[in-house]
Order: C-alpha cells, then sequence, then structure tokens
C-alpha cells in the first residue's frame, strides 16, 4: 500500500505541473460536444423517450470524458513510460513490485477520468442537463468503475503493444466504437442487429446503461443494473490479469 | 559474510544464452569487478540479483535469500546505478531522488535529510530544481548514483558507472566511488574499462561470452597471464627477433610488435639497436591480461 502510493505520488506530482492544460482539454471536448448536440440536435429532437435530449445524452458525454481520459493515461503515456522512458526497469530496482505498478496505473488513470467525468457533469448541470443532482453524486463510483474498466483495458494493450503505430488502430477500433456504438447519442436499437451485439459487449455501453437511469432520475432494473456493474467488474479483472501476465513476460523473460 | 552466492546462473532469453552457468561468492566490503566486453552478460548477471530479469537456471542468493523471495525489506539492502540512466524526465533532480526514496518505503522526512545529504555528495545541490532533461551526461550519472544511494544500501551495484563520459567526469564519479569503499559498502561493478577496474576494484572476475574466464586480483590476474614486461619493438623486425619470434609471447599490431617477456635479457639479445628498435617499454597491465582471455582488443570491442 505505501508503494502504491508512493507510486500514486509521482503520478500526482506529474500531473500537478500540467493540470490546467490536462484538465481544459478533458472539459473542453464534452463541453462541446454537449452544446453542439445537446442545443443543435436536441433542438430538433426535442425528446428521445420522453426525455429531454440534452439530459439523454450527459451519462454517454461522461463516460466518454471518462474513456478519453483513462484510455490517454493508460496507452500512450503508459507506454512511453514503459518504453520510452524505461520508468518501469527504475522501478523494479526498487522494493517496488509489477503488480504495484500496475495497480497504480490503473487506479490513478481512473481516478484522473473520474475528476474529469465530474467535471463534465458540472458542466452539464450548468446547462441544466441534470435533473437530479443527488441521483448525480450516485453515479460517481459507478464513474469509478468505468474509469477502472477503460484503464485496465488500455493497459492490456499496452502490455502487448509493439510501438506506438499500435494505438492508433486501438483508436479506431476501440475508442470509437465505444463512443459511437454504444448509447451515447441514442438507443443502440437503430442499429443493426449485429452491432447492437457490438455494443453489448463494450464497457462503455454498461457504464451508460448503469448510469443514466439514475441520472435521468428513472426507475432502476435492479437486475439489469447487477449485469451492467458485474460485466464491467469482470472485464477490470481479466484485463488487469492480462496485462500482469504480459508485462511479467515481457519485463523479465 | 556471503552476500552474493551464485550457482550454476544461468539466463536464456528466448533464443539467446546470455549467462551460462557461473559460478561466483561476493562477501562484504570491497569493490568487485565484472569485466568484460559488450553482450557478455554482464548487465543481464546484475539484472538477475536486481529482480529485474528472471533466473532460468541455477541459483542466486543475496543476503543468504534466493533472490525471487527477497522481501521489500531486503531489496532495500541493495541499490542499483542502471546501465541506463532511466531518471524520470517528468520530474526534478530532487524529486527524482524524492520519489525513489518513497518506492523503497520511506517516509517524506525519512527521505528528506538525505536527499540533502547526497545532492551534497553528488555535487547537484545548484541543479535541484532543474528538470533531468536539463542535466549533462555526467550529472545524469551523478544523479542516478545519489539515487541508487537513498536507502543507504549495504550492497551497491553499478552497471558501466562511466562509459561515455568525458574524463573529467570520468574522474568525479571515480573519487564517489571510491568514497563509497571507504564508507563500507559493498560494491560490484561492471566495466569494459581496463584502467577502471584496476583503479576501483579489489578482486575481478573476467566474463566473456557468458562465462567466467578467471577471477582475482588485478595483481593475480596480470601474474597468472601475462610475462611482466611488455616491449614494443618497430617493425620491421631485426632478423634475428623475426626467425625467433614463435619463442615469445607477442602481438602483431600493424607496424610494430608487442613483445612480452619476464626476463627482458632474453629480447635485448636479439636486438642490435634497442634505443631506435623499441618503440615503448612498460609493465604489464589488465589489458594485456584481456587480451590474453578473451582474445580480443576490449576498447576496439566496445
Ligand atoms: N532483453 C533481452 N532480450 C534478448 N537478448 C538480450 C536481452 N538483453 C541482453 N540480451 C543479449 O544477451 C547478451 C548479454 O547481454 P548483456 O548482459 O547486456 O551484456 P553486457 O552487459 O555484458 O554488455 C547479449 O548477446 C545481448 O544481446
Ligand atoms: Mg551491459
Amino acid at each position: 500500500m505505501k508503494l502504491i502510493s508512493a507510486l500514486l505520488l509521482r503520478q500526482f506530482l506529474v500531473w500537478r505541473q500540467l493540470w490546467i492544460g490536462s484538465t481544459l482539454t478533458n472539459f473542453a471536448n464534452p463541453a462541446l460536444f454537449l452544446y453542439a448536440f445537446g442545443f443543435g440536435l436536441g433542438s430538433m429532437l426535442a425528446t428521445v423517450g420522453g426525455v429531454d435530449y440534452l439530459s439523454y445524452i450527459v451519462p454517454g458525454m461522461v463516460a466518454y470524458s471518462i474513456l478519453f481520459s483513462a484510455n490517454f493515461d493508460t496507452t500512450i503515456n503508459a507506454y512511453s513510460r514503459f518504453q520510452v522512458q524505461r520508468t518501469y526497469d527504475a522501478l523494479l530496482a526498487t522494493p517496488v513490485r509489477l503488480p504495484h505498478i500496475v495497480l497504480s496505473e490503473i487506479l490513478w488513470a481512473a481516478l484522473k477520468a473520474l475528476v474529469n467525468g465530474a467535471g463534465v457533469l458540472l458542466v452539464a448541470a450548468f446547462f441544466g442537463g441534470v435533473d437530479s443532482l443527488s441521483n448525480a453524486l450516485l453515479t460517481l463510483p459507478l464513474f469509478l468503475l468505468g474509469g477502472l474498466v477503460i484503464a485496465s483495458i488500455g493497459l492490456m494493450f499496452t502490455s502487448l503493444a509493439k510501438g506506438f503505430e499500435f494505438f492508433s488502430y486501438i483508436f479506431t477500433l476501440w475508442v470509437t466504437p465505444n463512443f459511437l456504438f454504444t448509447g451515447v447519442f441514442w438507443e443502440i436499437d437503430r442499429y443493426p442487429w449485429f452491432i447492437e451485439y457490438i455494443a453489448y459487449a463494450l464497457p462503455l455501453h454498461h457504464l451508460v446503461e448503469a448510469t443514466r437511469p439514475l441520472l435521468l432520475n428513472q426507475p432502476v432494473d435492479m437486475g439489469m443494473f447487477a449485469i451492467h456493474v458485474g460485466y464491467l467488474a469482470v472485464l477490470t479483472a481479466v484485463a488487469t490479469a492480462v496485462a500482469l501476465a504480459r508485462f511479467n513476460k515481457r519485463l523479465f523473460d | 559474510m556471503t552476500l552474493i552466492q551464485a550457482t550454476g546462473l544461468t539466463k536464456t532469453y528466448r533464443t539467446t544464452n546470455a549467462v551460462k552457468g557461473i559460478d561466483f561468492t561476493i562477501e562484504a566490503g570491497g569493490c568487485v569487478g565484472l569485466l568484460g566486453p559488450n553482450g557478455a552478460g554482464k548487465t543481464t548477471t546484475m539484472k538477475m540479483l536486481v529482480g529485474q530479469t528472471t533466473i532460468t537456471d541455477g541459483e542466486l542468493t543475496l543476503f543468504d535469500v534466493p533472490v525471487s523471495k527477497l522481501s521489500a525489506d531486503e531489496r532495500g539492502r541493495l541499490g542499483l546505478v542502471s546501465q541506463d540512466n532511466n531518471l524520470d524526465p517528468d520530474l526534478t533532480v530532487e524529486q527524482n531522488l524524492q520519489l525513489y526514496g518513497r518506492y523503497y518505503g520511506l517516509s517524506r522526512d525519512e527521505v528528506a535529510p538525505r536527499v540533502e545529504a547526497l545532492l551534497d555528495f553528488v555535487q547537484l545541490k545548484e541543479k535541484r530544481n532543474d528538470s533531468v532533461r536539463a542535466l549533462s551526461g555526467g550529472m545524469q550519472r551523478r544523479l542516478v548514483i545519489a539515487r541508487a544511494l537513498i536507502a543507504d544500501p549495504e550492497l551497491v551495484i553499478l552497471d558501466e558507472p562511466t562509459t561515455g563520459l568525458d574524463p573529467q567526469a570520468r574522474v568525479l564519479i571515480w573519487q564517489r566511488v571510491l568514497e563509497l569503499k571507504k564508507q563500507g559498502k559493498t560494491l560490484l561493478l561492471t566495466t569494459h574499462y581496463m584502467d577502471e577496474a584496476q583503479r576501483l576494484c579489489d578482486r575481478i572476475i573476467v566474463i566473456d561470452g557468458g562465462e567466467i574466464l578467471d577471477d582475482g586480483t588485478p595483481k593475480e590476474l596480470i601474474k597468472r597471464h601475462v610475462p611482466t614486461q611488455v616491449y614494443e619493438v618497430n617493425k620491421p623486425l631485426p632478423k634475428a627477433l623475426e626467425d625467433d619470434l614463435s619463442s615469445f609471447e607477442a602481438d602483431d599490431l600493424g607496424d610494430s610488435v608487442q613483445v612480452y617477456v619476464n626476463d627482458p635479457k632474453q629480447l635485448f639479445e636479439k636486438l642490435d639497436h634497442p634505443e631506435t628498435q623499441v618503440r615503448l617499454h612498460r609493465p604489464a597491465n589488465l589489458e594485456d591480461v584481456f587480451l590474453r582471455l578473451t582474445g580480443r582488443n576490449l576498447r576496439e570491442g566496445a
């Protein structure tokens, strides 16, 4: 625990130097989307299933900022620590062991993503897109779980990556589908059946589905809720285990 | 007290046999040099010790504990000056030291006075708030040394501490290393510089191709492998020497021949004008041992 907090401290010190830029870009992007889609598209659609369109897309926008932030930290950033800066090598000469590194990478990325996500919620509330502030607070642990799942999967990609090019595929084949096809902007049943099935597999879909009823102040289907949360937890565990195994092989063999 | 014991220590990376079943023991105190050309397996041996790579076969104990079973506290008794300056480029000089201390589990208050002392020790006090990217090669190296000392380890492993540095920077690092020796730390150092090994090490393990070729004090090694005196004789060689060259130990250096003898008389009998024919005379050194043992000149290998 002491060692993991030392590693988190390192991330915090680095982040502190750049926090304004990092926080602004992470807010600005989803805030622009919220504004453009919420007011632009929203004025045409008026409502989705009886809900004001701006409110409808808020959970997706928060999830998007988490996806973006956690993925970036655990892919490009982590890969550069791993392969370019050789930070992991330097750490492994101390009592720090690989599980400390992997857990701290994931934890830090998830915490930072949560802060960014909470920022988007604030912006959304400012635009009038959050119906229940107390429910919004309840979604924070879910968004933290969302950060953990994206971060662990990102780190798994990093443990498999052979170069930076790999991450442009990740962007196209992982980040974009998670963003577009998982019910951020509209229900996924509007897509052909195979895309619908892909969406069921993608974590962002479950994150959005788990948080949307809460944010819209709608009744929560506990069975479905458990499925969403359980799926995200299992994905986190599996991705973390794969990352550990792959890093273990690449660093120590 | 035995600090390190290797028995049949082997490392195979996928297809490369980097270390081929070596045995050695290192006692507490003094400086042991692992001397060998590039690719000899020096770094691999150190990485196995430090826990940066696994052991393929054989045994390796540190403080009488197999390296794979070392506790965090036991790891804390060891400091590594890695071959690459893998400093944290996102942090300042001072932060690099502070955080490294935290990675050893030290508290903020424990780390603070050590950072001061170490910045002083490696003469980087004025650079404390600089980014490590702004440091020269020699300064980075000194910072890596300070970093390795943050937990006040009893064993310090230095992997090529001065490779690629200019002469002044090397001398500064040698001074620090000798100072550590005086403080009673055990040092294990790799190098491919003979002068460095001869200057710093009490004992030298010569390694090449993943195998130990010999092990002893610099004096012992020289005595064991080469005659004591080296004469460099200009070409063309006098006829008498030319005809009898096979009875000497000699190396062809191109426009001259290096002849090794214990008794100079033997050689001088073959020379008619020694004062013009002998270009250079010196006592045999580790470099000569090296040529004998590895069959190649290290400086070229580097
Ligand atoms: N991570 C690695 N993967 C594969 N081969 C390696 C790796 N590290 C070192 N080697 C190979 O192992 C041999 C010994 O390398 P090394 O221990 O770095 O030698 P030295 O430090 O003496 O120069 C070399 O042939 C090197 O190419
Ligand atoms: Mg090396």
